[in-house]
C-alpha cells in the first residue's frame, strides 16, 4: 500500500464519528442500559408529556397546597387541566396551519 | 411579607436535596411529595434520554438550569464526564454516537441521545431544576412552623358588604 493511501485511511479514521455500544434488538433500550443509554421512543416521544405533567403537578402542588388532605385531588386536577390545555393548543395550531393559512393564501 | 421569616438552613437543605428543606421545617409529608416529584423528574429524564441528559460540557446552558437541583445533578455530570465519555480525535471528551445495528465493536461509554429523545431528557431535568428553585424560595421565606404553603386562593371578600360596613362606621364617628 502506498504511503498516500495509508495517510488517507488514517485521516478518515481520525475524522470518523466515535460510536458507542452497537444497537441490538428491538427493545426500548436496544441492548443498552436503562438510565445510561437513551430510550428508543423516537415515534412515541410525545407520550412522555403525560408523566412530565404529572410529576410537575406533584412537585408544584407540594409547595402550593395548604391542606395536604386535598393534595392528590389537586395533582390530578392540574394534570388533567394541563393535558387538556395542551391538546386544545395543538388542535388550534393544527387548524391555523392546515386550514386557516391555506385559506388566506387562496 | 407578613408572618414570614427568612430560613437559611431550610433553603440550604432544599438545595442539597430536593424536599429536604421541608424536613427542616418539620413537614415530612410535604417533603416526600415535593422530593418524589422533583427526583422523579430527574429519574424520568435519565430513563428517557440516558446519562446524556446531564452534560455540563456539551449542553452548558441546559446544565445551568439543571444544576439548580443541587449535588444530585453535579454528581450525575461528574459520573458522565469521567466514566462514560470517550476521547475523540481532537482530544475532547464526547458522548459517542450509537453504532449501527450489527456492528461488532463499540467503544465503551454511554450512547448519545438524538433528536427529540435528547430534548425530552434535557427538558425533564431542567424543569426539575426550576421546580427546585421554587422549593428553595418557598423554604427560604417561610411562615410559622407547620404553616408551610402559600395559599392557592385568596379568601373571598364581599366588597359591597365591606364598603357598607365602612360607610356605617364613618357615619357613627362623631365629627
Amino acid at each position: 500500500m502506498n504511503p498516500g493511501a495509508i495517510q488517507g485511511a488514517a485521516q478518515h479514521a481520525a475524522n470518523a464519528p466515535l460510536t458507542g455500544a452497537p444497537l441490538a434488538g428491538h427493545g426500548l433500550w436496544q441492548g443498552g442500559t436503562p438510565f445510561i443509554d437513551p430510550m428508543n421512543i423516537h415515534d412515541q416521544w410525545w407520550l412522555t408529556v403525560i408523566p412530565l405533567v404529572f410529576l410537575v403537578a406533584m412537585a408544584y402542588k407540594g409547595t402550593r397546597v395548604q391542606d395536604l388532605a386535598h393534595y392528590w385531588r389537586q395533582v390530578w386536577l392540574m394534570t388533567l387541566q394541563t393535558l387538556i390545555g395542551l391538546i386544545l393548543f395543538a388542535f388550534g395550531v393544527h387548524v391555523l396551519l392546515e386550514w386557516i393559512i391555506p385559506l388566506l393564501r387562496g | 411579607m407578613q408572618g414570614q421569616r427568612f430560613q437559611p438552613v431550610a433553603a440550604i437543605l432544599a438545595l442539597l436535596l430536593p424536599g429536604l428543606g421541608y424536613v427542616a421545617l418539620g413537614d415530612l409529608k410535604r417533603a416526600i411529595y415535593v422530593g418524589a416529584g422533583i427526583l422523579g423528574l430527574i429519574a424520568g429524564g435519565l430513563l428517557i434520554g440516558g446519562l446524556d441528559s446531564v452534560d455540563s460540557k456539551e449542553d452548558p446552558l441546559w446544565y445551568g438550569v439543571q444544576v439548580l437541583n443541587g449535588p444530585v445533578v453535579i454528581a450525575l455530570d461528574y459520573v458522565h464526564q469521567h466514566h462514560f465519555k470517550v476521547v475523540d480525535a481532537q482530544g475532547a471528551r464526547v458522548t459517542p454516537l450509537p453504532a449501527p445495528a450489527g456492528a461488532s465493536a463499540g467503544k465503551p461509554g454511554s450512547r448519545r441521545a438524538l433528536a427529540r429523545v435528547s430534548d425530552v431528557g434535557l427538558l425533564y431535568v431542567a424543569i426539575a431544576g426550576m421546580l427546585n428553585l421554587i422549593t428553595i424560595i418557598e423554604c427560604a421565606w417561610h411562615g410559622r412552623p407547620g404553616d408551610t404553603a402559600t395559599p392557592t386562593k385568596r379568601p373571598k371578600v364581599d366588597r359591597r358588604k365591606d364598603a357598607a360596613v365602612r360607610i356605617r362606621r364613618a357615619g357613627d364617628t362623631p365629627s
